[in-house]
């Protein structure tokens, strides 16, 4: 099974050194950002299963980034810990009032973060793996990564699959090559923004008649074009095949 | 009663900064010693590094108090100005700046010292010496890799004057009336702090050359760099 990612944005490296050992003696992976700069490059280049953030850093604060975090869609499912020095109630409400999902005071117990950490991650999987995209006759299954075209499974390489999910995560609006290579790629590679034209050559083949649902726009990027995106949760009811 | 309540304000500040200052060293260390406890098999080589990082953190915590106590005396005692003798400047500046050296290391700051021996000044050499280097090793703090520092001590105008320059990030303007106050941060992280920085360097820094009839006047430009200069009267 893949390590649950945690991402530590502080900007006292001793604190930033005890929280990497305690979290990968306790099973995790990680990474570490002194900034919100740093931590933003961080996210390019993989997206974390939760974010513990201190409050005070340099320049942008915790609660601005929570801010930001929460607004992206990209992030904002991605639970996020405050760490911070202030032990108000006050402060507290703020933290968790801009988003965080818990709040932690300094001085803290990493055993008692980490566990904090497992309870959070287990409140459930996240949303998106028990969901489906459904667009027209082409739906998305999250939870088995599998893909359907006319109710009969399309097969599609691993990065086409996930290029097809971020398409159709964020339809309607023109991505760029380099945000598709930042976002779908999840790796800061030296790749030639050419890739993405092959990929979704390979992908529009795939789609075979729906191959006009993803828009060439000239000169910036692609659309996804959604006539009809449905979020269906799957939670609890089997809702079976989709029927349009 | 407004005089009182300012004071009292000031001592909650007080209290509540060096509450904070104390946080991080001891997060630090009531971590590890947890982890310590929970795991009994530990590499001889992760073990060393733990206790190195425990270590500083003591330091930084021995630090703190040190300079807090050294800085509540220059606040409360008025100097005996009978037990002042005269401080060979030059010699004391030739010792920091090789402990400046020191603290370089990597850095490779190219730290110059220009002093005239014959000028004393009369004094108390553990407190001129603590001043002085605080403005030293702040010049080595926030001055890039391999920038340059000026040291010099010389007769300006038949005024003995110290003055520290070097080629660092600066101060903004707006920053520079409240930057020799107890835990002043120009910006509210640690980045640029050294393992030795209390926030209170300044602070003593100012106090010592009251002490001395002198005082301190800074210059600073963001990005260009910074002079401190100890006018002695």
């Amino acid at each position: 099974m893949k390590k649950p990612h945690i991402l530590i944005v502080e900007d006292e490296m001793a604190i930033r050194n005890l929280l990497r050992y305690a979290f990968e003696i306790a099973g995790f992976s990680v990474s570490e950002a002194e900034d919100v700069i740093a931590a933003k490059n961080s996210l390019m280049i993989q997206r974390p299963d939760l974010i513990v953030l201190d409050w005070m850093l340099p320049k942008v604060s915790g609660i601005q980034f929570t801010k930001q975090l929460k607004k992206d869609p990209l992030t904002r499912d991605t639970p996020i810990i405050f760490l911070s020095a202030k032990a108000t109630e006050e402060d507290k409400v703020h933290g968790l009032a801009a988003g965080a999902d818990d709040y932690v005071i300094k001085p803290f117990s990493p055993r008692e973060l980490v566990a904090r950490v497992h309870a959070i991650l287990r409140r459930g999987p996240l949303k998106e793996t028990n969901e489906s995209f459904v667009v027209g006759n082409l739906k998305m299954d999250l939870k088995s990564e599998r893909v359907f075209l006319n109710e009969e499974p399309i097969k599609l390489a691993p990065i086409e699959f996930r290029l097809l999910r971020f398409f159709m995560q964020f339809p309607n609006r023109v991505h760029t090559r380099e945000t598709l290579l930042a976002q779908v790629w999840e790796r800061d590679v030296d790749i030639d923004d050419r890739t993405v034209d092959v990929h979704v050559r390979r992908l529009r083949k795939a789609l075979k008649k729906q191959d006009q649902l993803i828009e060439t726009v000239r000169g910036s990027g692609y659309r996804f074009n959604k006539l009809d995106v449905l979020l269906v949760a799957k939670r609890g009811a089997s809702d079976g095949d989709s029927k349009h | 009663m407004e005089k009182k309540q300012q004071n009292y304000r000031l001592l909650e500040d007080f209290v509540a900064n060096v509450s904070h200052e104390l946080r991080t060293p001891l997060t630090v260390f009531h971590g590890y010693l947890e982890i310590l406890l929970d795991q009994p098999k530990i590499s001889p080589k992760k073990l060393k590094e733990i206790l190195q990082q425990m270590i500083e953190q003591s330091n930084r915590m021995s630090f703190l108090v040190r300079d807090l106590l050294l800085l509540s005396r220059l606040e409360s005692a008025s100097p005996d100005v009978s037990q002042y003798k005269p401080v060979a400047v030059a010699e004391l500046l030739r010792a920091i700046c090789e402990d400046a050296k020191a603290l370089s290391g990597e850095q490779k700051h190219d730290i110059h010292l220009e002093a005239d021996e014959n000028l004393f000044l009369q004094g108390k050499e553990e407190e001129l010496h603590s001043a002085f280097s605080n403005l030293i090793f702040n010049a080595v703090t926030y001055t890039p890799d391999k920038g340059k520092i000026w040291v010099r001590w010389f007769l300006d105008k038949s005024t003995p004057t110290l003055v520290v320059k070097d080629t660092g990030i600066g101060i903004a303007k707006k920053h520079l009336p409240r930057i020799t106050q107890r835990f002043y941060r120009v910006d509210k992280s640690r980045l640029h702090r050294g393992e030795h920085g209390t926030g209170l360097g300044l602070a003593i820094a100012k106090h010592v050359l009251l002490r001395h009839r002198g005082k301190l006047i800074i210059e600073s430009q963001l990005n260009k760099g910074s002079t401190f200069r100890c006018v002695f009267s």
